[in-house]
């Protein structure tokens, strides 16, 4: 029998995929047995839930312990140490400080507003009464109560806007969805997330799923629409078993299907997944790969809204543009309205990763500065590394220079400085980083995920590759920059769709920033940051290396000799140029050149 | 060809149009790729041109039609993973499993892919092995995690 | 009467009946638009972009191909203008580079003056990928046969399972189609063979003409023809005549298919 005077124990245990993937089921097993060890789940009925990812998936598994409305978090946790947990800070009363979050952890938080992600980190994302003791389900059920006019006022004047990519005004969408004539429209969820580096909508529908579905319902009614799809990609298996699970649940509730909350609406969803194809995040291909095609997209001389799915009147919105739906209908457009920058408004969650402390999903306002997201919430670049750029919107967007490191971050800025919103992917790069390496990546990309219908996408971004290739293997002339930056004008022209004429941004806007680095690959031979292989060695400064042998234990090629304590020398004959030893030395004796 | 189980995905999807590639999905799971003689049995079934069916098959990288070997190994080269040396990981796999990506190992053990992203980010470089998910994963680990999943 | 909508193509006032392509538009008004994957009995795609042309007037300005956008009240349209002429070039020399040989490719870069290509891959596939074949088997036709395979640099077109085809009917609308010959139809005695790069999609056995004796279509085409030319007059064709004969006879001519002029030149 325990000996502690607590009466509510809630444990909360981080199961988004990072959660999971760093063991989260196991802690939650441990946590049960060891309740049950120690006596407390009879007398106390402490919950253990899981719950959606709190953004922080570098520290997981994260655990919030709450005793008696006392929280402390703990990250790191391993099924090992929850027994100790369990015996000093729930029984014992004492939480283990060694293992509670540091202060980065508050850090992190102190500067979000978390209104989309609220829920997650708090509720179980499996359970639709703890979404609806927080709230959840209030909005849909005002809304049906409501003119689908009503509605659209509301969202036109809360100032939302597409989080999907283009920052469409999501009111004006509907409208014009509204307004097309036909009896038969649907309302489309894009939760393809195809950019990489960004999880924001995984997280969501991990999180908090209902959200989305609720959304969805609000837009249903305002468009008048009976029928809503959610196109998910089949890369989150746990997302999709959640938002099924979530689906199931409000049909029970009667939230979903026939006379939905006892009106007389009809209105379902169903999931429809991806299957490995970026392009079909683009709302044309979405459309098509659901009518059972291979995803290409159509010009879109007729607006989806008119002409969308099976020729039928079709409303799309991204994941995030559907979960902040609910809480403006809750607390008005004023209220939504008041919080960002002028012509963006509320808040926006990006995916920050890369060369950066904290990585992680923050949710900020609107117009804060990248600065506060990368150094404040971020908490700066590891190692004391210098930062260089943070590349945003994915494949479609660019690089932004650390002379714009105070650019309040909404739509108007991000795409004056040549990049985008896209869907809030942020890499952050570090002076290790080689920008024509990451503007080759980015093309690359779009090689292996463009649909190959249209001439310049195809065949142009192709050979734009060829172009940055020769570049980073040394064979690049004076020529090479000149036809790069004609066929990014011809692809940005005249491609079919905005994969196309936006494939070519990375390489634009490294070349505003960055032309010095190109210069370097192409006219000395050399690659600043060390990266291009061919246009790289790595050498051992004598005075600096004290002979630890790090280096030569680690060195995949053996190229690395000398004695203990004495200075150490790298074979250029057989150097791989793999970074190993230099990113390895604690005495940062291996210099790159 | 086996009927039976073809019968038994149709089954779970009340009307075709909509559905085709989540009947793909469940082929490939069960077979763990999409057999010609299955795919045809398919276009019967469905009325779906056997052309149609089959640029999908090609279209999506999900979609294989050539079988896997028993796990699938599965390297993030998405951004994040990229600037934090998923190359060198793919480089090491390939090495160990003697594949290149889109290849199985002799003894079927092995199927080697690329994706571009799992969003897992946070967890930079990531490698999915079947439905596992490994972070922070350094090539000398590899060893490791496949010698796991060898019978 | 349709509705005739007024525009302007190069500064020239035009008029054109209501739901025609600016493309149709322009060339009444003998105004010549290159032109690669439109072909008139063809839904346009709008995948060569060829045929981009400058818009402006009653819509915001923009660049957009000339095949799919239809014409509009008030639209102004140049297709002609430096940045057009620019990326048109452009657009060829790129697919100069996949199909250096190509005759009627070179024949349409040298009339919007580009010589030579500076982006040669080494490759040299006839195919440019304008999707007319794919599209006058699965839209016309209706048999199937060709598809589209991979996708992006890697797209082709393909049979199923790139073996011979058995929806493929014969008809060699596919080649006929084709504005660079890259599919091919042959016929050599009684055999008939469609070919590709690299690919026979179909081998057929010709059949003879009852009346003349001449091997003229292989019985899946003739199968074919009947459903869809003769059988919506109500008319039953028993015999095997070939199309020449067929003229002679005192039979009512067949409803005009329009392709599969490749077995009967006559129509
Ligand atoms: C190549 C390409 C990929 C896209 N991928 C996505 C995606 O993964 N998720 C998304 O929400 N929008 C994506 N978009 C944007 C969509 O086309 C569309 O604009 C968006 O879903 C509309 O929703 P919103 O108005 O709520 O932003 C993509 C666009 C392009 C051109
Ligand atoms: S731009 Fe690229 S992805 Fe878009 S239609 Fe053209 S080839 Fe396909
Ligand atoms: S002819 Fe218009 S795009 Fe090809």
């Amino acid at each position: 029998m325990g000996s502690t005077t607590a009466k509510e124990i809630v444990i909360s245990v981080c199961a988004g995929t990072g959660g999971v993937a760093a063991g989260g089921f196991n802690v939650i097993e441990a946590f049960k047995a060891e309740l049950d060890k120690n006596g407390l789940s009879a007398n106390y009925q402490p919950r253990v839930h899981k719950v959606g990812c709190r953004g922080f998936c570098a520290k997981d598994v994260l655990v919030d312990v709450q005793v008696d409305g006392k929280t402390e978090t703990y990250q790191f946790v391993t099924p090992e140490k929850v027994a100790p947990i369990v015996s000093e800070h729930i029984v014992g009363g004492k939480p283990v400080k060694k293992w509670l979050v540091k202060k980065d952890y508050h850090i992190f938080h102190d500067k979000q507003q978390k209104l989309v992600l609220a829920n997650c980190g708090q509720i179980d994302p499996e359970s639709i009464e703890e979404y609806i003791a927080a709230g959840g389900y209030r909005a849909a059920s005002k809304a049906l109560g409501m003119g689908p006019d009503e509605i659209i006022e509301i969202i036109k004047a809360s100032g939302l806007r597409g989080r999907g990519g283009g920052g469409f005004p999501t009111g004006i969408k509907w409208e014009s969805c509204r307004r097309a004539s036909g009896v038969v429209k649907y309302v489309l969820c894009n939760a393809d997330e195809g950019d990489p580096g960004a999880f924001m909508d995984r997280s969501i529908i991990e999180g908090n799923p209902h959200a989305v579905i609720e959304g969805m319902i609000i837009g249903a009614h305002a468009i008048g629409s009976v029928e809503g799809f959610v196109y998910i990609r089949a890369e989150y298996p746990l997302a999709v078993e959640r938002l099924r699970r979530a689906l199931e649940q409000a049909r029970e509730k009667h939230f979903l299907g026939k006379k939905i909350f006892g009106t007389e609406m009809d209105f379902d969803i169903k999931i429809v997944l991806g299957a490995g194809a970026f392009v079909c995040g683009e709302s044309t291909a979405l459309m098509t790969s659901i009518e059972d095609k291979a995803g290409e997209p159509r010009p879109k001389y007729v607006h989806t809204t008119d002409r969308g799915l099976w020729g039928k009147p079709s409303n799309l919105n991204n994941v995030e543009t559907w979960a902040n739906v609910p809480m403006i209908i809750e607390k008005g457009a004023k209220w939504y309205a008041g919080i960002g920058s002028e012509r963006s408004k509320g808040t926006k969650i990006f995916s920050l990763v890369g060369k950066i402390n904290n990585t992680g999903l923050v949710e900020v306002p609107m117009g804060i500065p990248l600065r506060d997201v990368i150094f404040k919430i971020g908490g700066g670049i590891p190692k004391k590394k210098q930062f260089k750029a943070v590349q945003t919107g994915g494949p479609s967007g660019g690089c932004i220079p650390a002379s714009l490191l105070d650019m309040p971050l909404d739509y108007e800025h991000l795409s004056e400085a040549g990049s985008m919103m896209g869907s809030g992917g942020m890499i952050v790069m570090d002076e290790d980083t080689c920008m024509v390496d990451v503007s080759k990546y980015f093309l690359q990309f779009c090689v292996d995920e463009g649909c190959g219908q249209c001439t310049p996408c195809r065949e142009g971004v192709f050979q734009m590759v060829r172009l940055l290739n020769e570049i980073t293997e040394g064979k690049g002339t004076e020529k090479h920059i000149g036809l790069l930056e004609e066929l990014a004008a011809t692809i940005k022209d005249t491609s079919l769709c905005a994969l196309g004429t936006s494939a070519p941004n990375p390489v634009i806007s490294t070349l505003r920033y960055f032309r010095d680095e190109y210069e370097a690959h192409i006219f000395d031979k050399h690659c600043p940051a060390g990266v291009c292989k061919a246009l790289t060695h790595f050498y051992i400064d004598a005075d600096k290396c004290t002979g630890c042998t790090l280096c030569a234990r680690n060195c995949p090629a053996g190229a690395i000799t000398g004695e203990k304590k004495e200075p150490h020398v790298i074979d250029q004959d057989k150097c791989i140029v793999c970074r190993i030893c230099y990113e390895n030395c604690k005495f940062g004796a291996v210099q790159k050149g | 060809m086996d009927v039976a189980a073809m019968d038994a995905i149709l089954a779970k999807f009340p009307t075709i149009r909509g559905n085709l590639i989540g009947i793909l999905h469940e082929m490939q799971s069960h077979f763990n790729y999409l057999p010609e003689e299955d795919l045809r049995y398919l276009s019967k079934k469905t009325q779906i041109p056997i052309t149609q069916i089959y640029s999908i098959a090609n279209f999506y990288n999900r979609f294989s039609l050539k079988p896997k070997g028993k796990n699938t190994v599965c390297v993030c080269l998405g951004t994040a993973c990229h600037v934090k040396g998923a190359e060198r990981v793919m480089d090491e796999i390939k090495a160990q499993l003697k594949v290149d990506v889109g290849e199985s190992t002799d003894d079927m053990q092995f199927s080697l892919e690329e994706v571009r992203c799992i969003g897992a980010c946070s967890l930079a470089p990531a490698v999915v092995v079947n439905e596992e998910t490994y972070g922070q994963v350094a090539p000398k680990q590899i060893h490791g995690i496949l010698q796991k999943f060898k019978k | 009467m349709p509705t005739m909508i007024n525009l302007t193509i190069n500064g020239e006032k035009i008029a054109a009946p209501e739901g025609t392509s600016v493309l149709q538009a322009a060339r009444q008004a003998g105004i010549f638009i290159p032109t690669l994957c439109d072909y008139e009995a063809l839904e346009p795609e709008g995948t060569c972009r060829l045929c981009i042309v400058e818009l402006s007037g009653s819509i915001r300005p923009c660049i957009r191909v000339s095949c799919i956008q239809e014409v509009k009240e008030g639209l102004v349209v140049e297709t002609e203008t430096e940045r057009i002429i620019k990326n048109r070039r452009l657009i060829l020399e790129l697919l100069l580079g996949r199909s250096p040989y190509c005759r009627e490719l070179l024949d349409l870069a040298g009339k919007c003056g580009v010589m030579t290509s500076r982006f040669l891959t080494g490759e040299d596939d006839d195919c440019i990928r304008c999707g007319r074949c794919v599209r006058v088997c699965r839209d016309k036709i209706g048999a199937y046969a060709l598809c589209w395979v991979n996708r992006g640099y890697n797209r082709k077109v393909a049979t199923d399972f790139e073996r011979l085809s058995e929806y493929c009917i014969g008809c060699g609308s596919c080649a006929q189609v084709c504005p660079t010959g890259a599919i091919k139809m042959e016929d050599r005695g009684n055999q008939r063979r469609i070919y590709t790069w690299g690919q026979v999609v179909a081998r057929f056995e010709l059949e003879k003409c009852e009346k003349c004796g001449r091997y003229f279509a292989p019985r899946k085409y003739i199968d074919w023809m009947r459903r869809k030319a003769f059988k919506p007059k109500g008319i039953e064709l028993i015999d095997l005549i070939c199309p020449e004969c067929l003229r002679k006879t005192e039979r009512p001519a067949p409803a005009k298919v329009p392709f599969g002029n490749g077995a009967f030149p006559a129509w």
